[in-house]
């Protein structure tokens, strides 16, 4: 079983969009998007550390600039902090609509590449526990659409 | 009253492993496995870890600094035991690299008796360990912090009823010098020992507190499975394996037939059960032939049997045997299990696990190694060196089992002398049966005689002998020959045949 690209973007979507959708402005947007994301981050990081969450953050937003130009490189992968903050900045100038796909890319490309690198499988466990409620029961829902 | 204190032990999960181990893994025992990089460590600690791993008995693995985690969790979910249901539910991954980079003996120990105590893992394994202690070497640490920290880590661990596993590569000759080792209750070194072209895993327990080890080097192989240990059985070992069946081991006067009439009565009414006999000849001579008669004639007596190939492969094997598809029937049944060998890199340990395994599978009461000449081939060459005293351990394991062995060799075609065996082997079996080709009146003819047949009388007798699609049909005595070792038999009245 391989998930598409699709489906994976219709997972990011249910994720971000409810947040998003409470924020009364661009910052806002930025702000919920973001802890979504961190969310994972962090979830991932307590299984491969800091570092190798920078350095699939890093690929992923290099891969996310080539439909978003504006979005800024990521700080390099040695950093001690997790690597999100700095991208908050960034999206905050941006319209919340636009905020909104460019971060659902960025997710998306970042999951795409963990689950290249470890797998659909265990990539599905890890977003389970980030991002718990029914993603088991959204992820079947999707299957069947 | 015994009121000394019961040490449970855990099977690993690796097969052979236990048997080395002397029974298996000490309940909350500090182990650590050592060796040099890509001798399989990760893969060791990982196997028993997912073995072990129950939601009742978690795990928690931290990674330290050795392969990064993404990498880890990369490779090794390409083994059959990496079961992804157990992540997370009974296996927890922690990466431990940022108290590494922050250099900090405390912040490591703290951040892991925090993760302990917050899940009560029964197992704790830390890869790789020696990572950690290099990095710390950058603060003022000097060997007795070192032997402090490891210390306080092994009592907190053990404290919290967990049994641990620290990987590190370490090279032999720090034994001596790192307070690790002095720690640990357990001590398992891999190594990889190369050998002209071929490559020989090897295991070896230094040391295990509370429970007798089979000392010495235990080959092993890391496939898609895992890992497997061959321990180096010793002699009678076989017999009396706990919790498994014991094959009965046959009264002494039993005699097993050959399937060849005329044999049969050169030997006294058969083969003696739990005999090792060696047929040797020169090629195309029937060892073949006569070790597969042996083996269906088995099947007929209701006795399962083993062979093992290494000359041709064993389909090729199945084919060619004179009785052809009654002996394919036979495999196909699963009353002769017919072994697979790997040529080039085997081990005899390995070869003798495989045919154990194979006696108990099938319950044999008779095996073939077909031939003697083959397996050496098919041996790793640092494993040559030992061939009589390794294959004298193996006849003696097998026979112990209660098994009638026969081991064919082949033999150079020689005229001026006279010799049993290539391998100098002749000694290590109870019975030789010698077969060669004589010239008789312009035609080359097969003969067979008994040579050796311990503590059994035997006829001394040259028989000739014709394998037709039947049977193996044993001719007449030559007699009034000399020479007829020699191939060139001449009539004692002087004239020559």
């Amino acid at each position: 079983m391989t998930r598409t690209r699709e489906t994976l973007r219709r997972i990011v979507r249910r994720e971000l969009r409810p947040k998003a959708a409470a924020a009364a402005d661009a910052k806002a947007v930025a702000a919920a998007t973001m802890e979504t994301y961190e969310q994972l981050a962090r979830q991932l990081a307590r299984l491969i550390g800091k570092a190798g969450v920078s350095a699939i953050h890093a690929r992923s937003v290099h891969l996310t600039q080539k439909e978003f130009p504006w979005l800024a490189a990521a700080p390099p992968a040695e950093s001690s902090q997790l690597p999100i903050q700095h991208l908050r900045t960034t999206l905050e100038r941006q319209q919340p609509a636009v905020i909104l796909v460019s971060a659902e890319t960025l997710v998306v490309n970042f999951i795409d590449l963990l689950e290249t690198l470890i797998g659909e499988h265990l990539t599905t466990r890890l977003l389970q526990e980030a991002w718990p409620g029914d993603f088991m029961a959204g992820t079947a829902r999707e299957a069947t659409e | 009253m015994n009121d000394k204190v019961v040490i449970r032990r855990f099977p690993t999960g690796v097969p052979g492993l236990d048997v080395v181990l002397g029974g298996g893994l000490p309940e909350f025992s500090f182990n650590l496995i050592a060796g040099a990089p890509g001798s399989g460590k990760t893969t060791l600690v990982q196997q028993i870890m997912f073995s072990l791993a129950t939601p009742d008995r978690p795990a928690l693995c931290f990674t330290v600094l050795g392969e990064p985690p993404l990498k880890m969790l990369r490779y090794q979910q390409q083994f059959a035991f990496f079961d992804m249901a157990k992540v997370n539910d009974s296996i927890r991954f922690v990466s431990l690299a940022e108290e590494v980079a922050n250099n900090s003996l405390d912040k490591f120990l703290e951040r892991i008796t925090r993760e302990v105590e917050a899940l009560s893992p029964g197992i704790v394994v830390v890869d790789s360990f020696r990572s950690f202690m290099r990095a710390s070497k950058r603060v003022p640490s000097d060997e007795l912090l070192s032997q402090l920290f490891v210390q306080q880590l092994a009592i907190r661990l053990t404290g919290w009823q967990a049994t641990t596993f620290l990987v590190g590569e370490y090279l032999s000759f720090e034994v001596e010098a790192n307070p690790v080792f002095t720690i640990a209750d357990g001590l398992l070194w891999l190594y990889q020992s190369i050998d002209r072209n071929s490559m020989v895993r090897k295991i070896q327990v230094m040391k295990l507190r509370g429970q007798a080890a089979i000392p010495g080097l235990h080959t092993f192989r890391i496939t898609d499975e895992g890992f497997h240990v061959f321990p180096r059985l010793i002699i009678g070992s076989e017999a009396a394996q706990p919790g498994e069946p014991s094959i009965e081991t046959p009264a002494p006067l039993k005699r097993l037939s050959t399937g060849v009439k005329g044999l049969d009565e050169m030997l006294g009414g058969g083969i003696p059960a739990g005999y090792s006999i060696l047929v040797a000849g020169p090629s195309g001579s029937g060892k073949t032939s006569l070790s597969t008669e042996f083996l269906a004639e088995g099947v007929r007596q209701g006795e399962s049997g083993v062979v093992a190939v290494f000359e041709k492969h064993p389909g090729a094997y199945a084919v060619s045997a004179r009785s052809g598809q009654g002996f394919q029937r036979m495999v196909r049944e699963g009353q002769i299990r017919l072994i697979q060998t790997r040529p080039l890199d085997l081990s005899i340990d390995e070869t003798l696990y495989d045919l154990t395994d194979a006696i108990r599978q099938v319950k044999a009461r008779r095996l073939v190694v077909d031939s003697l000449s083959g397996f050496e081939l098919a041996l790793a060459p640092t494993f040559r060196q030992d061939f009589r005293e390794s294959l004298y351990r193996m006849v003696a394991v097998l026979t112990g089992m209660g098994v009638t062995v026969m081991l064919t060799a082949e033999l150079e075609d020689r005229y001026t002398d006279l010799r049993f065996s290539p391998h100098g082997t002749a000694f290590l079996t109870d019975a030789i049966i010698l077969q060669r080709y004589v010239m008789l009146q312009g035609e080359l003819r097969r003969i067979m005689g008994v040579v050796k047949l311990r503590a059994s009388a035997h006829s001394k007798q040259m028989r000739t002998f014709e394998i037709t699609q039947e049977a193996i049909v044993m001719g007449e005595a030559l007699r009034g020959y000399e020479g007829l070792l020699t191939g060139n038999p001449v009539s004692i009245e002087g004239t020559k045949d």
